[in-house]
């Protein structure tokens, strides 16, 4: 599937080179629109052209803090079942009926409550702007309807469920009593640090709270993406505007009061836990953003004093931050005969320094840069600036704050934050937890709620005038989503890099990828070399942490294809964290006494389910053993010949392929000076390129392959169609295609032809894209007896496409695919980059593939036709079958007019 | 484009499917009887969420629902209960589902409820707002009074039913309660995926099955609604792909579509029409003494064509049909 995403995401890049350093993102984004409307509804619309989405995000200003008495747990019920809760003009089943109809793939609003909200959000193409403001205001007006009692039962199991978790996890028991006591007792926030009161709240309350409390004129409804604003105030104006509902009174604070110097309460059976909470500064002030980067630098300095001391394995600091009040709490697991007295004279001994401006300035640069790409990462998506948008406007009043928030952190100083220590975290003001060793998993607190549940009051008001959704608006046919420009070059020692600028990204996203590019000199190698680069032998310090002390994150991956490095970090420290990656993976030492540990999970692969073993059959069949897709039957021969000396030989000599993929606010000449610079600090030249590479053809391909398992329970069969999916040539056609096998068409779909013949086992499309398999892909998992059927099946169904019995619906959604796809992925930094991995890892140009990205443009149903007549032809399918199938092999060879090859799984080594 | 088959009333009319609820009920409403009791403290009008259907309860009534699979079908009960003075008020309806469709009731559903009696002391045929009701009076098993209506609409069964004990037994509120019912229809949006279409119909109104509806080779997609009633109305809704090369202006193709109706049954009345920038005609037909009011709209892509079908003129001619004729919306995503 990786390969599958990836060809998508290269296929649907343009070439529209610009001068470098020019920005397509330039002017993305605008300020914010706002209005009221007469019932109360806060409405904020921006335009922001990132990418062809709009992110539609409804903020009920109602949370756990305002659970009713005696109903603890209401939000978090209420924002468990209300994605699913039908209205009186469509029930969910329309719903679905409705989308595809409208040529739409459904979308499931997500919905989640805080202490202080209920956030309800969809993200959804631009195009359907309208008909998606429809649905929500649909939602926001009738969503009461589809309350019942079995919706509820299932809503609060989800709660208990959460419940259940929190209380038996020692780790969640201490977050819980570090905020209550940073809250204090008498909170509003403490309300749901407490167990919730779930037997009190049925199908009649959570009708009355919708009624009551989540209405219009106690909501913020803010859009932003590829929007036209004021078309969309008028919409919203006019969809929503005539829903009624009365405003809920604020929540106020209690004066904050401090609780017991100390609490114990019951910690992880194996170790004790100790914790310091302070009542701190309101969320969005200067304070509260000082406190943040405080956080951060007494978790790099406390850790490492921790560590050093023996006292602990490391420490949990953290700013919790609410518009009323916050919390400051730091935590840690002792080390055994560790006292929590101990943790903190040591803990209050480093606060003690930060007030007296003892502050080291390299940790204090690390925790703002590692506090500003915490923050830029959560705000990256369209989904997140909309619920960041109606956080500034309820907290400071203003939706376009965020870039005077991330001031606010930039202009943190030494000195700010010794003050703010000073004032906020005294030692008078601080409440020790202790979380003892204990065994106890429980330390649930009686519910309140006593007596019976009160009855249904069922108060739904006559919608007499209601004309208004009897007709969804339109949905215009797709348009293309706006594509970003993309650099295409290579540095002096010749590393291809591909770089887009986006100026509204806080961080910088890049992808450093090694492709495979000789023979691997194991099975299982990839994983092994991926581990050894990440996991730091012994008295060494791993990269990760090594990245995230300057403010940066790694994630790693590897498989058949190539070994990729993610790294996100604020442009300023860019260049830190490239060459820090750069030179671990050219300096990473493997050595030989940690090989067989490594080499382990690869002796036994997992081939227990019938698609592991038809994969490995199947890459063992098709490639020679020298192919890098070949797969052997038995693993342990080639893994007993490894030496960690033979894997880091392998690794270096493929370093010189590395390619990079960078997406943030930089100018190219930025990039290549960057690149440059990090290329002349390595500390020897690279190998050159052996030159083994790949050269080896697959071998002649069989029409019908079977495997004979007896023993197996089902028949996984792969019927494939030999395609040109190579960019810039007929890759559209051919992945369009690929998806119209799985949609209806005038004649029944597959999967409903397969079910005719009594095929109920998984159905799936793909088409491969590789120099050796460009293939379209159907894979069935079958029972024994079922073959000959599901070829008769298949080839029936070619032959209704080949005839050209497909609906306009089902083209559409075809083509539409791709641009929902691209569309998500341009929503992100890290979208950006995965797509110009793709191109990298498959040697495409931007010409290429902006070629055949017109080509989705252009399909039409003649296209369609023409493609499946060209592809789907029954005399080019190849089919490989695992599984009980010689019974059938004459007679499936006999459909297909060849013969059939089969092996018996019993012949040669089982895999 | 493929000429237009005799679909339209073949399918409608030679499947006898108007017939079926054509045996004989009271031609008339039977006025209701005693006034409302004086206003007393507690008595408010619930509603059956999403069905339009509400009653004055002495007391706050509790939601029920819940589905019952059947041998060959589904049925779907909602109902709001209340006990109030050992008295208790149930207003209830049952909606039935075959192959996921909603299908049709007979009036006989209207005969299951004397099981409810062990003795029947009235029974009256009621209409309202031309649906076939019944109103059941008599005691139960358990000899206590229980007085029931029941009205049919379009697939769904409402029921409003008071029992209690004799003693407890209030006619005065419990006639207050059945008197005081409400029904107000309430739509839905129905969208055809493969046409490429949404429209609004009553919620109540039974989705037909397509064989049963039996629309031609030609409409990629549609649905026949029945809703019945004394005028026995239906809604039908189905959209053609046009093909792409048809060198005829929509005019044309509206004008052929019609002339397919002349072939079956008389034109009355064709006149042309303008519906979001598409062309169409507004067409009122009689075929069989049933008369059909029809609505075609031609698009780039698809011919819609739009049908209320009923046993009278004024009852399809009638504005409110307007909702669902204007409610028609095509997506066209498609080149």
């Amino acid at each position: 599937m990786r390969r599958l995403r990836a060809i998508l995401g290269s296929l649907v890049l343009s070439c529209v080179l610009l001068a470098p350093g020019t920005s397509f993102a330039d002017d993305a984004r605008e300020s914010t629109l706002q209005r009221t409307l007469p019932n109360g509804l806060r409405v904020f619309v921006r335009r922001d052209q990132r990418t062809s989405l709009v992110a539609i995000t409804t903020i009920y200003q109602v949370g756990a803090a305002q659970d009713p008495d005696g109903q603890r747990g209401m939000a978090k019920v209420i924002s468990q079942i209300l994605p699913r809760l039908e209205t009186r003009h469509i029930a969910l089943q329309d719903q679905v009926r409705l989308f595809q109809a409208a040529g739409l793939e459904w979308w499931e609003p997500k919905a989640s409550a805080s202490d202080e909200r209920t956030v309800v959000s969809v993200r959804v193409p631009a195009r359907a702007r309208s008909f998606a403001l429809w649905l929500e205001a649909e939602r926001m007006g009738f969503m009461s309807d589809g309350v019942t009692g079995e919706i509820v039962d299932d809503g609060e199991q989800e709660v208990a469920k959460q419940e259940e978790q929190r209380r038996d996890s020692a780790g969640k028991r201490m977050d819980a009593a570090l905020e209550l006591a940073g809250f204090g007792p008498t909170s509003v926030y403490a309300k749901s640090l407490k167990p919730p009161q779930l037997a009190a709240i049925d199908a009649a309350s959570v009708q009355q709270r919708l009624r009551s409390h989540y209405t219009p004129a106690n909501a913020y409804l803010v859009v932003v993406g590829d929007v036209d604003p004021e078309a969309t105030l008028s919409e919203i104006s006019r969809y929503y505007g005539r829903l009624k509902g009365t405003p809920v009174p604020e929540l106020l604070e209690p004066p904050h009061r401090v609780g017991k110097e100390a609490v114990r309460i019951a910690g992880p059976a194996d170790a004790e836990v100790a914790g310091l909470a302070f009542n701190s500064a309101k969320f969005l002030t200067q304070d509260d953003l000082t406190l943040d980067v405080l956080a951060r630098y007494l978790g790099i300095v406390l850790a490492r004093d921790l560590v050093q001391a023996d006292l602990a394995r490391g420490i949990y600091t953290r700013q919790i931050s609410k518009r009323l009040s916050s919390a400051y709490v730091l935590g840690s697991v002792l080390k055994p005969g560790k006292t929590p007295h101990e943790w903190r004279a040591l803990t209050e001994a480093a606060l003690e320094r930060v007030q007296q401006g003892n502050i080291s300035s390299a940790d204090f640069e690390s925790a703002k840069a590692s506090i500003i790409a915490s923050i830029a990462a959560g705000n990256d998506g369209l989904l997140e600036t909309a619920v960041y948008i109606g956080l500034y406007a309820r907290t400071v009043n203003d939706p376009d704050y965020a870039p005077r928030y991330f001031e606010g952190y930039r202009k943190v100083t030494p000195a700010m934050l010794s003050d703010v220590a000073r004032r906020y975290l005294r030692r008078e003001q601080g409440q020790l937890i202790v979380g003892e060793k204990t065994a106890v998993s429980s330390t649930s607190q009686p519910d309140e709620a006593t007596g019976t549940p009160p009855k249904l009051t069922v108060t739904l008001p006559s919608q007499k005038d209601d004309t208004l959704w009897y007709k969804p608006p339109a949905v215009p046919s797709a348009t293309h989503v706006a594509l970003p420009s993309i650099v295409d070059d290579q540095t002096s020692t010749g590393e291809r890099f591909l770089f887009t600028r986006r100026t509204d990204a806080p961080l910088v996203t890049f992808r450093i990828e090694v492709p495979w590019k000789h023979r691997l000199p194991a099975w299982g190698a990839t994983q092994i070399i991926r581990a050894y680069t990440v996991l730091p032998a012994k008295g060494e310090t791993s990269l990760d942490v090594k990245l995230r002390e300057i403010g940066a994150t790694l994630q790693t991956s590897a498989d058949a294809d190539s070994y990729v490095a993610l790294v996100q970090a604020v442009p300023e420290r860019f260049e830190q964290a490239l060459l820090l990656i750069d030179q671990h993976l050219r300096t990473a030492r493997f050595s030989e006494g940690r090989l067989e540990e490594l080499v382990q999970p690869f002796r036994e692969p997992k081939r227990d389910t019938i698609e592991r073993k038809a994969y490995a059959w199947e890459n063992a069949l098709t490639y020679e053993s020298a192919h890098r897709y070949y797969v052997p039957l038995d693993a342990n021969k080639e893994l007993a010949k490894l030496t960690a000396a033979k894997l880091e030989a392998y690794f270096r000599a493929e370093l010189p392929f590395m390619r990079l993929s960078i997406v943030g606010d930089l100018e190219t000449f930025q990039v290549r000076e960057t690149l440059e610079r990090v290329a002349k600090a390595r500390p020897r030249p690279s190998k050159p390129a052996r030159q083994d590479l790949y050269r080896v053809a697959p071998r002649p391909e069989q029409r019908l392959l079977l495997v004979n398992d007896p023993s197996a329970q089902e028949i996984r069969v792969t019927f494939a169609f030999p395609a040109d999916s190579r960019y810039g040539a007929d890759l559209a056609r051919v992945t369009a295609l690929t998806s119209l096998l799985g949609y209806n068409t005038v004649s029944p779909s597959l999967r409903s032809r397969l079910r005719g013949e009594g095929i109920t086992g998984d159905v799936r499309m793909t088409w491969m894209l590789r120099p050796e398999q460009n293939e379209i892909r159907v894979q069935v998992t079958l029972k024994k007896g079922q073959l000959e059927a599901a070829t008769r099946a298949l080839l029936m169904h070619i032959e209704a496409l080949r005839l050209g019995e497909i609906t306009p619906v089902a083209v559409a959604q075809a083509r539409n695919d791709a641009d929902w796809w691209l569309a998500q992925k341009l929503d992100s930094t890290d979208g950006i980059a995965q797509l110009l991995q793709a191109m990298n890892e498959l040697d495409a140009t931007p010409a290429a593939v902006a070629k055949t990205w017109r080509q989705i443009g252009a399909l039409d149903k003649n296209a369609m036709v023409a493609a499946a007549e060209e592809y789907l032809q029954p005399d080019k399918l190849r089919v490989f079958a695992y599984g009980p199938v010689a019974d059938e092999a004459k007679s499936v060879g006999s459909q297909l007019q060849t013969e059939a090859h089969v092996t018996n799984t019993g012949e040669t080594s089982t895999p | 484009m493929k000429s237009i088959s005799l679909w339209l009333f073949a399918a409608l009319l030679g499947s006898g499917l108007t017939g079926c609820a054509s045996k004989p009920v009271a031609p008339k409403a039977t006025p209701a009887v005693p006034a409302a009791p004086k206003e007393s403290s507690g008595w408010a009008r619930y509603e059956l969420p999403t069905r339009g259907i509400s009653a004055l309860f002495p007391t706050a009534p509790r939601l029920r629902k819940h589905g019952s699979p059947q041998k060959d079908a589904y049925l779907e009960f909602r109902q709001l209960i209340a006990e109030h003075e050992g008295m208790t008020y149930e207003l209830s309806t049952i909606e039935v589902y075959r192959d996921n469709k909603l299908v049709l009731q007979d009036e006989s559903a209207l005969g299951h409820f004397d099981s409810l009696f062990k003795n029947i002391t009235s029974r009256r045929a009621l209409t309202a707002g031309n649906y076939s009701g019944v109103e059941l009076r008599g005691t139960t098993k358990q000899d206590t009074p229980r007085l029931v209506r029941v009205q049919l609409l379009g697939n769904t069964v409402v029921s409003w039913a008071v029992d209690g004990k004799k003693e407890d037994f209030d006619s005065e509120k419990a006639r207050r309660f059945i008197d005081d019912s409400t029904i107000e229809l309430p739509w839905h949006v129905y969208s055809a995926p493969d046409g490429q279409f949404s429209i609004s119909v009553p919620t109540v109104a039974a989705e037909l099955p397509r064989s049963q509806f039996g629309w031609g080779p030609e409409f990629s997609g549609g649905a026949g609604f029945y809703l019945g009633g004394s005028n026995e109305i239906f809604y039908a809704a189905g959209s053609m792909i046009l093909a792409s090369d048809d060198p005829r202006s929509a005019d044309e193709v509206a004008d052929a579509m019609v002339e397919a109706m002349g072939t079956r049954g008389k034109v009355l009345y064709s006149g042309p029409l303008d519906y979001e920038g598409a062309r169409g005609r507004d067409v009122l037909t009689v075929v069989d003494e049933s008369y059909f009011h029809v609505r075609v709209v031609v698009t780039k892509q698809y011919g819609f064509l739009l049908m209320v079908g009923g046993k009278d003129r004024e009852s399809v001619l009638d504005n409110a049909q307007q909702r669902f004729f204007s409610s028609l919306r095509w997506y066209d995503t498609a080149m």
